[in-house]
């Protein structure tokens, strides 16, 4: 048996016992991660941006994207939690 | 009597200086109505500055979209901040846990602001610059990608105005493209507010940089 047949096995046995809420959670767990990757990028944009047209807004903007960090990070952390 | 003191006749303005002064005074008139910082038709704005810009350099118009062009996104936010209302009203969703519901709920909501936010920026920045030397656009397409087209005011050669339709003639906006000798061909101002009135503006600063070639001032 491949090491590939042997994983199939495995997923096989091991599909019945997982709950479907377990696997949700799982996919939230995931696509919350992705989410967190996308609002550390939004405030690395919002720094590109800010570099290039430097103006009196640009430093409520700059917070907002760390607002929408930090609450990324809380609801990644309560996803953990509480599914 | 002889005369203790006779001041001198104050020197006649050469033809050159007198054109000079008419030209700025009418750039102040076109320029006169302006608004704030936070608005797509700012001339000579504070405490602005872009990356590239030069020490002497100054700012004359600031100009992003017309705001009636954010109306779309706006709606549609609008729509997507209700929808789990209207869904939770018509379909029961006592199907999925309290907690799931409510991640879901969290999630939704992050989504619609990240939609909104990222509009927001893309409005925001995406800016057409004059200045006193030369023509700016700033683009920002995707994701930490950025595209900054500049041309000197005497490359231009050539300024078109684009409007039309029900909406930019209601509201008073449309394209300006402006044709240069340089490296880019063409530069075009999409969308943006007044723009007969932008057109003056970027025919002003030519004669103004004709002018400054005339006195051999030019950079």
């Amino acid at each position: 048996m491949t090491p590939a047949d042997n994983f199939i096995q495995f997923l096989v046995k091991a599909i019945p016992t997982l709950s479907l809420w377990l696997l949700v959670k799982i996919l939230f767990i995931i696509g919350l991660a992705l989410y967190l990757a996308f609002a550390v990028i939004v405030i690395r944009q919002v720094g590109l941006m800010a570099k290039t047209l430097d103006g009196e807004f640009n430093l409520p903007l700059k917070f907002v994207a760390w607002v929408h960090l930090i609450v990324s990070l809380g609801v990644f952390l309560l996803a953990i939690f509480i599914l | 009597m002889p005369d203790i003191f006779i001041a001198k006749p104050e020197p006649e303005k050469s033809e050159l200086e007198k054109q000079k002064e008419s030209l700025k005074k009418e750039l102040e008139e076109i320029l006169a109505v302006g608004s704030r910082f936070f608005s797509a038709f700012v001339p000579r704005p504070r405490n602005l500055r872009f990356e590239t810009q030069e020490k002497k350099e100054k700012i004359v118009l600031l100009l992003r979209r017309h705001p009636i062009t954010n109306i779309p996104w706006i709606l549609l936010t609008a729509v997507l901040v209700f929808t789990p209302f209207f869904i939770k009203s018509f379909i029961s969703l006592d199907f999925i846990p309290g907690n799931y519901q409510f991640i879901l709920f969290l999630c939704w909501y992050l989504l619609t602001f990240a939609f909104a936010f990222e509009r927001f920026l893309t409005w925001f920045f995406n800016v057409n610059i004059l200045t006193d030397e030369r023509v700016i656009d700033i683009n920002f397409p995707t994701l930490l990608y950025r595209d900054i087209t500049e041309a000197k005011i005497d490359k231009i050669q050539d300024v078109n105005i684009k409007t039309g339709g029900y909406i930019r003639s209601l509201f008073n906006f449309g394209d300006v493209l402006i044709q240069t000798a340089g490296a880019i061909p063409e530069i075009c101002f999409e969308a943006v507010p007044d723009p007969q009135r932008v057109s003056q503006v970027i025919n002003q600063l030519l004669y103004e940089e004709e002018q400054e070639k005339l006195e051999g001032r030019v950079k």
